[in-house]
């Protein structure tokens, strides 16, 4: 609301717009000495900064030219390199044969948050969709039933990525869900388990959650349990994610009134149906904002399992740099790496605020 | 009677107490056996041993011989040094960004925006090793330092920046004074609103007398460039550097959108008030506007402080010696894993904890002002 | 404020009814706050009461208790037959039979008007959906609003919310429906028309019990009249008796506050 009132105060007025804008924008430039003096000082930075990143990144840049030496030659960056390399960087050590397999897992994975994103597809049958999807990835990864086999080990770069996010929040969720329903129970032995639970592993950094997974599990399990990397990982990255989300949602239910309760007591609806029809419903919307916020963390996240010695981009993006055959590109494959990332998370914050708009004019 | 509420609810949750005792149970049987059958020892006894593992960069100083309880030490220290220097500067980068973002200069705020996002939407990890393979291409050799601010040269050997020593004669007369001076500004701060005009200077004073009677000489030591190398100030190699500025860059953007979002927060309508009761715009400012704002800023402010602290563990990333990645190296090298890894969970617990309760302290003081 | 040219259709209700509500020696503390001291009162079927009383006197809690909103601590409420207990069963069962209409409202803001109707007859009462659909339309049509069934709470005026509330509560057809300062929430021309729906209900039989101060209201449907201070219930009377001649002081220094 503030907001909105502000920026209407600024807009411009009816009928001088043409003129007006360009008078508007000098004025918003220079029109106070302060306003004169940020010009100055951020002109000054862009005019010294921006020209020779671009002369760094495009001008001088070997843009398509396959020949390595090109890159050697040239002062700019090394573009060929990460078109050359781009199905090793994408997809890693993955057999390079079967490489069509983990690029269909990338594109349904993404076409799949595409259409979840539309809130008119939010149904149960979704639920369902992404579990038949789900299925359907694990088998176009590891392969079996007509496909050749492909172990956890020799997954790598992107879709190992997606997969690791999309299953961790997936199952974090309703994980969370439960958390932040036990951490408001009347029943104290409830309550405090949770809440020790909850605070211990978001006092954590994630990385030694990481750590601590990949040197206990060994202990703690039987040898012939004892999950792969990969499956470790993603036990980490639920549990982690599953703690923050818990406390996202308690957030939301401590924002509806006590009256929504006790109507649906007098309606007669029990505990669960008056949690599922009408107490998350409302909890889940108000708190959109900061679910976001969590999810694009755990996107983040998920670069962090390198360290444990899965092969996520970043790793699949040191090992195309070892290829002795080029001069070894580094920041031009992690900037790469990092518009991957900045992608995801971006598009989805826009989504988000999207959704935060749409959920202020609802009622 | 299943159906009575209290004796469901005793019931459920002596079901679940028991789910879960039992289940630890298992877990300590299985990890014990599992540490038998290896023959591993437990206890707590290696920390006073001779730890010889190689740290390769300390704040404290550090050689192999040295047990393992101040290797651990010295990991600590570390990553208490990197989350203090970025807490501090991106504290600062962030006011300046966040507000800045708020101007109506369209040029200004654009720049920031652009931090703002940039930080927010890359994951710490993937940037800092982005600015690690940066460090090479773009900075000059030794030679040809550059230098962005005075005492600042910038190299492919690093950092260098003004070291700051206090050479103290008698150090008990010292922390006696700060202690009082420490008391003073608790007492003051409890008792707001009696007596801040005289508050401030008697702290000060207490502060400055006892750094007197202690004799505390300081130096700032700035580094001279002789051509070739430097003379003085402080070296920070390449990775410390990359993770000190890295880290700044990437808190920046948060601590910005919350200050953004602190200042958002007091309406125009305050801003009307007191101008409508005769107020000058900085007691406005002061009175009004900032109380109001650090209400809604400390706590979202901890939480990322808290963050700098758990980020400090991708140090790792470039090969930099942070606690955790001592912990790591501790814990393949002496076999002590569940002694490593409850050291590990301790540790940052107990950080989180007193940086939690600062900021529960520093509430409840602006509570207070509120009434 | 309602024309007092309508008529009183029911009779007083024959003191042969069986009790609906009984609340015997009922006494209810917050922590050693005694909200309700020794409430004694029964409902009788088909009876209308309406009960008043200064603010923070235990209306609204009194009658929480009786659907078990508020747990009372000593003393019986015995409704329909079932005593009030721990038992989570016995809950369930009395809270199907009682209908309860709230000062806010307490709309469901996420789900449409139909969807606010039909959530208790598919999951209480495991009615199939059309079925459930047809009671809410039935009973929308009753409050006179069958047009708004497919608008989201928030799009409604309050008189129109609190009609949805009362017809919301009647889906899950109660024996028994509590009112608790239906009107109080809402701005003075909406009142009417809620009035108009209770009176309605009122001549169709329902035991009503209300918490309201509209005094034209309690004149034209109530049997019973109770008064409320301090957590006793102070007098107890016909709404004639009561008002031309309360018998007790503090009725009477309530009745020139809200009459004039
Ligand atoms: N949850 C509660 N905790 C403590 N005291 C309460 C609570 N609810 C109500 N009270 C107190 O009980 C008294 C009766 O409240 P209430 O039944 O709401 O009064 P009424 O509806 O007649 O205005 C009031 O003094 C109120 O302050
Ligand atoms: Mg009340």
């Amino acid at each position: 609301m503030k907001a909105l009132s502000l920026s209407l105060q600024t807009a411009p007025m009816p009928g001088q717009i043409r003129v007006g804008a360009l008078w508007r924008y000098a004025k918003l430039l220079f029109g106070t000495p302060l306003n004169a003096a940020l010009t100055l000082l951020f002109g000054t930075m862009i005019v010294v900064t921006v020209p020779p990143m671009l002369r760094w990144l495009v001008i001088d840049g070997v843009l398509f030219d396959p020949d390595p030496n090109a890159c050697r030659v040239a002062a700019g960056a090394c573009w060929s390199f990460i078109y050359a390399k781009s199905g090793q960087l994408l997809f890693g050590i993955y057999p390079f044969d079967e490489r069509w397999r983990p690029a269909l897992v990338c594109l349904l994975i993404l076409a799949l948050l595409g259409w979840s994103v539309r809130p008119a597809s939010w149904t149960p049958r979704l639920a369902a969709l992404w579990v038949a999807a789900l299925v359907l990835i694990f088998w176009l990864m590891a392969g079996g039933f007509g496909l050749i086999e492909v172990p956890t080990s020799s997954w790598g770069g992107l879709p190992v990525t997606l997969i690791l996010t999309v299953v961790a929040i997936g199952v974090a969720f309703p994980v969370g869900i439960l958390l932040a329903l036990a951490r408001r129970s009347t029943m104290p032995a409830i309550r405090i388990g949770t809440v020790v639970l909850i605070e211990s592993v978001r006092g954590l950094p994630l990385l030694s959650i990481l750590f601590v997974a990949s040197i206990m599990m060994p202990l703690f399990l039987p040898e012939a349990l004892l999950p792969d990397k990969f499956v470790r990982a993603l036990v980490a990255l639920t549990i982690f994610a599953a703690a923050y989300l818990a406390e996202v949602i308690r957030g939301g239910l401590q924002a509806i009134p006590n009256g929504q309760y006790e109507a649906a007591a007098a309606l007669g609806l029990p505990f669960w149906r008056t949690q599922y029809l009408v107490i998350l419903p409302q909890a889940i919307r108000v708190a959109i904002p900061a679910l976001a916020n969590t999810i694009i963390v755990m996107i983040k996240n998920t670069s962090l399992v390198l360290v444990v010695g899965l092969f996520d981009l970043i790793s699949s993006g040191k090992a195309a740099l070892a290829d002795p055959d080029w001069p070894s590109p580094a920041a031009e494959t992690f900037l790469f790496i990092g518009a991957i990332f900045f992608a995801l998370s971006f598009s989805f914050a826009r989504f988000a605020d999207f959704l935060e708009r749409r959920g202020l004019t609802a009622h | 009677m299943l159906s009575d509420a209290k004796t469901r609810s005793i019931i459920i949750q002596c079901a679940l107490v028991g789910v879960a005792a039992a289940f630890a149970a298992l877990l300590v049987s299985t990890t014990f056996a599992n540490l038998r059958a290896r023959g591993i020892p437990i206890g707590f006894d290696f920390l006073t041993m001779p730890s010889r593992i190689v740290i390769s960069e300390a704040i404290l100083t550090y050689k192999s011989r040295d047990p393992y309880y101040w290797a651990i030490a010295t990991g600590l220290a570390n990553t208490v040094f990197i989350s203090a220097v970025v807490i501090v500067f991106s504290s600062v980068l962030g006011l300046v960004v966040g507000i800045t973002r708020l101007s109506s200069n369209p040029l200004a705020a654009g720049t920031c925006r652009v931090w703002v996002e940039v930080a927010r939407n890359s994951p710490p990890i993937v940037l800092l090793i982005f600015l690690y393979s940066l460090w090479w291409k773009v900075l000059p050799p030794v030679g040809e330092a550059f230098n962005p601010l005075p005492g600042v040269y910038a190299s492919m050997r690093g950092l260098v920046v003004p070291a700051i020593s206090m050479d103290v004669a008698t150090p008990g007369l010292l922390v006696i004074a700060l202690a009082l001076a420490l008391a003073a500004a608790g007492w003051a701060a409890a008792r707001r609103g009696w007596l801040p005009p005289l508050a401030a200077p008697a702290i000060l004073a207490v502060g400055v007398a006892g750094l007197w009677i202690a004799d505390a000489k300081f130096s700032v030591d700035w580094p001279i460039f002789t051509g070739s190398n430097f003379k003085g100030g402080k070296e920070l190699t390449p990775e410390l550097s990359t993770i000190l500025i890295g880290l700044t860059i990437y808190t920046t953007g948060f601590v910005a959108e919350i200050v953004r979002g602190g200042v958002l927060s007091v309406g125009r309508g305050q801003w009307d008030a007191g101008h409508s009761l005769g107020l000058p715009r900085g007691k406005i400012l002061r009175l009004i506007i900032i109380p109001q704002m650090l209400r809604v800023i400390v706590p979202p402010l901890n939480s990322q402080y808290i963050n700098v602290v758990k980020n400090s563990t991708l140090a790792i990333a470039v090969g930099y010696p942070d606690f955790l990645a001592v912990m790591n190296t501790i814990i393949s090298k002496s076999s002590h894993s569940i002694e490593g890894v409850f050291i590990i969970l301790g540790v940052y617990l107990a950080l989180n904890l007193s940086l939690s309760s600062a900021a529960n302290w520093y509430n409840r003081r602006i509570a207070i002002v509120e009434r | 404020m309602l024309s007092s040219a309508a008529k009183r259709v029911a009779p007083m209700p024959a003191s042969s009814e069986p009790a609906a509500i009984e609340m015997v020696g009922m006494n209810k503390w917050y922590g050693s706050f005694h909200v309700l001291k020794d409430i004694n009162l029964t409902v009788r079927r088909g009876e209308r009461l309406v009960i008043c009383g200064p603010s923070g006197s235990g209306k609204s809690t009194m009658i929480r208790c009786i659907n078990r909103l508020e747990e009372h601590q000593h003393g019986q409420i015995v409704v329909d037959g079932v005593e009030l207990t721990n038992d989570l069963k016995k809950i369930d069962v009395i809270r199907r039979d009682i209908g309860m209409v709230f000062q806010h409202f307490n709309l469901f803001p996420h789900l449409t008007i139909l969807e606010n109707l039909m959530l208790s007859p598919i999951w209480v009462r495991s009615m199939r959906r059309w079925q459930a659909e047809q009671t809410a339309m039935h009973y929308l049509e009753r409050v006179k609003i069958p047009d708004q069934a497919h608008k989201y709470p928030g799009q409604l005026s309050g008189g129109q919310q609190q009609r949805v509330a009362i017809a919301r509560a009647l889906c899950m057809s109660p024996k028994i429906m509590l009112f608790d300062e239906p009107t109080s929430a809402l701005d003075p021309e909406m009142v009417k028309e809620v009035l108009d729906t209770m009176v309605a209900l009122a001549e169709d039989g329902m035991t009503m019990l209300c918490v309201t101060h509209e005094m034209g209201f309690a004149r034209q449907i109530a049997d019973r009249i109770v008064f409320m201070d301090q957590g006793e219930i102070v007098e107890m009377n016909n709404p004639s008796e009561f008002f031309s001649n309360p018998s007790h002081e503090r009725s009477k220094l309530f009745l020139g506050q809200i009459l004039y």
